[in-house]
């Protein structure tokens, strides 16, 4: 053999064994996502297919300059498969992880980050939860359209090019089902209403001494501003003639054999983030310059790239409607049409109860029977396989009692436990509740409605041409011990079938005899103006609605200013709405700021400039403002300062410390300032000056830059918005939080008689290539808006669906 | 006989491709075909940006041409696969690691499979 041919042989065997040996490596799989022309990570690129064959008949889809899409169609059908068919093509990853969340398989496609989360999720059989929700609408409006927008989903899922995101990840996207879209809805009420709050406070009541809890967790916030408060007009429901006969529970009143501060901290992870929330107010005609009612709403959550709510506009025959959803819900959930416009803010309702069992025996990783109303039961449950890509696949148990899930937890060593009983997990009909919003034409057919939204509970607030109409929606449990009626802010005893609810049935259809009658749930009919940002519904209210309010804050900014806008007698204008909706005046800051000047003489002299500016300030958290940086610099240290070393000594983290208002409002001796509020602050305020004289910060835009990441721009951080500064904080109108990654999620101005406007954090496009994915961010960074028109622009449409119904 | 087969064969091949690679004109058309279902196939496949460098690399007329041909074939079909995006290659680049990849795939896989031209 010669030379050549030898070298000839080598570098046949390079290029056959090198380009085999690539293929068969992780290199290859790298190669099969990214590599040019065949990486299916780029096929996001490609266009969505503008014609589809659908089998409920024609309709068309136009998108306007902010890619909201504008669906015609002679059948709601048709309307819902374009709906569909235009979700998948803008968000379709974020409809898959949403249903993965919450379905307890996300670690199927991200790996071992996603077992903590399915496993809880699974416990919690959300799943079952929309299972029931779907049967509950069987034979309804929105349970024929669902399926339809499930058909137009699909469509996309056969003919459109894959979200960049399963590409990037490696996975494939399951085609979409109507109990899919009954999750989303299940998400949302999770977000809004799930809660472990109740545990955190029966633990508190544990570790603290009465006066203490009952002054930074029990006491009413005596901020003046219910949203049914005092002045306001109109024809009040649900209030008055209280029927809770017992007081707010003391530590004997908690049932803590199995549960403790462990579980409560282990639990909080799988919460909803704190400080959702939301602000909406309405003006009546008599107020406004149109003589029309006015609407302004914009609902605070985590904002996130892509954002969490969709735009649509859909107009079939005489139903034109134009609002927000969440990706996988069918129809606007908040929005307007010709008659109307609405949106809801979080009432703090508490409708989920925990309980603790008797338990005895052991099956697997837990007990097997738990004591109830005298006998032992076996628990129900089900092992469930919890697919992890790249890792190795958990098996979970899940155990439900009569009440609902059973979570445990291994929390140092012994095994922690509580039982659940949440609204939710029942079927609810939400979705029908929805679907008819859109189709309602005035204020009547619109409460109507809100008798079928089942959760999750919120403050309701709608106006129409002749006025407003606030309601609280949502099912609301009643507790009874003893025959007496209870709050439910305690842990009951679940073996003595204590504080159940009557008529509820988890994972299955519920009666809901045994709740609030919705006549008996707080709500105002024509008022001269009403203003909700989950602040206390009432201070009377007829049953006992919820135990964690907001502080109070927005509420009262929100009222202060409608109230003197009002009293000097100038009408309410479009403008004057959005400029309440950009406030950002933060009371926290009106309360705290003398009592900092007036300890002035304990701090150091290099504090000097910037207690000028704060004595200088107007109290607004702008992004200009060099008080304003400092104050976000000192008040974290001034609520650490106060509340570690004391919460720290009962074996409390910070998930356990008071809200604001008790901070801001304590008395300058109290024990929690070591009786002297004044030396807490120049500490605060020492420890701010050091931290601001160190670093490159000048005014408050410096740090308050909008955060909105994509859940996977951790890994790849292209994916994530770009940072603009912005103003606000948690506790301005003006929402803008957790460093600028949580707030607004949604703006909306409607005068009745004029053009609304609206505006999204980031963009309606989800694909990363789209002039699209954040063309809204620097508008609302700056809280400007564009037109929220319920007109088809005049474009060629850009999507048609083709077919016979 | 059964040694003498594969170089018989292996020469046939090679004096075909060194009768194409004399003539410029067949060459340039075999150079045009081999970018053509080169990259056509490439869609399918990254296997065959390595089998498109190879086809590029083998109608040139030394080992050094035909990496250089290998390379901009790969230069090709990163361009192309950029038309998607406007042919603005800063977005896909901004995705790293993908956008590496990427990258690397494009100009590393052709020019990898035209060194079949040292084949003959």
């Amino acid at each position: 053999m010669d030379r050549e041919t030898t070298r000839r042989r080598a570098l046949a065997a390079l290029l056959g064994g090198g380009t085999a040996a690539l293929g068969a490596s992780s290199a290859g799989g790298l190669l099969d996502r990214f590599a040019p022309l065949s990486g299916r990570a780029w096929e996001s690129g490609g266009d969505v297919p503008d014609t589809v064959e659908g089998p409920y008949g024609p309709a068309t889809v136009t998108y306007d300059d902010h890619h909201v899409p504008h669906v015609e169609a002679d059948s709601e059908a048709a309307a819902y498969f374009a709906v569909g068919y235009v979700q998948a093509a803008d968000r379709l990853f974020q409809m898959d992880l949403i249903r993965r969340l919450m379905g307890g398989r996300l670690a199927a496609a991200v790996g071992e980050q996603g077992v903590e989360s399915d496993l809880f999720h699974r416990r919690m059989d959300f799943r079952g939860a929309a299972e029931a929700s779907w049967e509950a609408i069987q034979g309804s409006e929105s349970a024929t359209l669902t399926a339809a927008f499930t058909d137009g989903v699909n469509a996309f899922l056969d003919a459109g090019p894959a979200p960049l995101e399963a590409g990037l990840v490696g996975y494939d996207i399951d085609a979409w089902d109507p109990v899919d879209t009954l999750l989303v809805g299940t998400q949302i009420a999770w977000g809004l209403t799930g809660s472990f709050g109740t545990l955190r406070r029966a633990v508190l009541r544990e570790r603290l001494d009465g006066d203490d809890y009952e002054r930074l967790f029990g006491a009413r916030f005596d901020h003046g501003a219910p949203i049914l408060k005092d002045g306001i007009g109109g024809d009040l429901e649900g209030v008055g003639g209280s029927q809770a006969t017992r007081a707010a529970p003391d530590g004997s009143d908690d049932t803590l054999r199995s549960a403790g501060a462990g579980l409560a901290s282990a639990l909080a992870a799988h919460e909803p983030p704190d400080l959702w929330g939301s602000n909406h107010w309405a003006v009546s005609g008599e107020h406004t310059e149109s003589g029309a009612p006015t609407l302004a709403y914009d609902p605070h959550l985590t904002l996130m790239a892509p954002p969490v709510w969709y735009e649509q506009h859909v107009t079939v025959g005489d139903v034109n409607v134009r609002g927000a959803t969440f990706p996988g819900i069918p129809f606007a959930i908040v929005g307007e049409n010709d008659h109307g416009a609405w949106g809801f803010t979080n009432t703090g309702a508490d409708v989920m109860d925990l309980y603790d069992y008797e338990t005895r025996g052991t099956d697997g990783d837990g007990p097997s029977e738990y004591r109830y109303r005298g006998e032992y039961r076996e628990f129900e449950t089900e092992v469930q396989t919890v697919p992890v890509a790249g890792g190795e696949n958990r098996e979970v148990t899940v155990r439900k009692t009569v009440h609902g899930p059973y979570l445990e937890r291994e929390v140092n060593g012994e095994s922690q436990a509580v039982g659940v009983a949440w609204t939710g997990h029942s079927g609810t009909r939400e979705s029908q509740a929805i679907y008819e919003f859109g189709r309602s034409t005035g204020r009547d057919d619109y409460r109507e409605a809100l008798r079928k939204m089942d959760v999750p509970t919120q403050n309701a607030l709608y106006v129409d041409d002749d006025g407003i109409l606030y309601k609280v929606s949502g099912r609301i449990p009643v507790r009874r011990v003893d025959g007496e009626v209870v709050p439910g802010d305690r842990v009951f005893d679940g073996s003595a079938g204590e504080g159940e609810w009557e008529g509820f049935e988890p994972f299955g259809q519920s009666s809901w005899d045994g709740f609030v009658p919705f006549e008996d749930k707080p709500g105002v009919v024509d008022p001269d103006y009403v203003g909700t940002a989950n602040q206390r519904v009432a201070d009377d209210p007829t049953y006992p609605v919820g135990q964690g309010y907001a502080s109070g804050f927005r509420g009262a900014r929100i009222y202060e200013r409608l109230e003197a806008r009002i009293e000097r007698g100038d009408p309410v204008t479009r403008e004057w709405m959005a400029n309440l909706q950009r406030d950002h005046l933060d009371i926290r800051a009106r309360e705290l700021v003398p009592a900092i000047l007036d300890a002035r003489e304990q701090m150091p002299d290099a504090a000097d400039p910037y207690l000028d500016a704060l004595a200088d300030w107007d109290y607004r958290m702008n992004r200009d403002s060099e008080a304003a940086l400092f104050f976000d610099e000192f008040y974290d240290r001034f609520r650490a300062k106060t509340w570690e070393d004391d919460f720290s000594s009962m074996g409390l983290d910070e998930s356990f410390w008071p809200q604001e208002w008790p901070l801001v409002t304590l008395p300058p001796d109290d024990e929690f300032f070591g009786g002297d509020r004044a030396t807490v602050l120049a500490e605060a305020v020492a420890d701010a000056v050091a931290e601001l004289d160190g670093n490159d910060e000048e005014r408050y835009g410096d740090r308050n830059r909008t955060t909105i990441d994509h859940q996977f721009g951790g890994q790849v951080p292209a994916l994530n918005y770009p940072r603009y500064e912005t103003d606000g904080t948690a506790f301005t109108v003006f929402n803008v939080h957790d460093g600028a990654g949580a707030g607004s999620s949604w703006r909306q101005v409607t005068p009745r008689d004029g053009e609304s406007l609206s505006v999204i954090p980031g963009g309606q496009d989800g694909s990363y290539f789209s002039e699209h994915y954040h063309d809204q961010l620097q508008l609302w960074a700056d809280g400007e808006y564009k037109p929220m028109r319920r007109t088809v622009p005049d474009d060629d449409p850009d999507v048609r669906v083709e077919g016979e119904e | 006989m059964s040694d003498a087969s594969p170089p018989e064969r292996s020469g046939s091949a090679a004096a075909a491709l060194d009768a194409l690679r004399a003539r410029p004109r067949t060459r340039r058309v075999a150079t045009l075909a081999a970018v053509v279902v080169g990259l056509g196939l490439a869609t399918v496949h990254w296997v065959w940006l390595v089998v498109g460098g190879a086809m590029v690399g083998l109608t040139r007329g030394s080992l050094p041409r035909a990496l250089l041909a290998g390379l901009l074939f790969g230069a090709l079909a990163l361009a192309v696969s950029l038309g998607p995006f406007g042919f603005d290659p800063s977005a896909v680049l901004a995705l790293a690691p993908a956008g590496y990849v990427w990258l690397g795939a494009g100009l590393v896989l052709p020019t990898f499979g035209a060194l079949a031209r040292g084949l003959g």
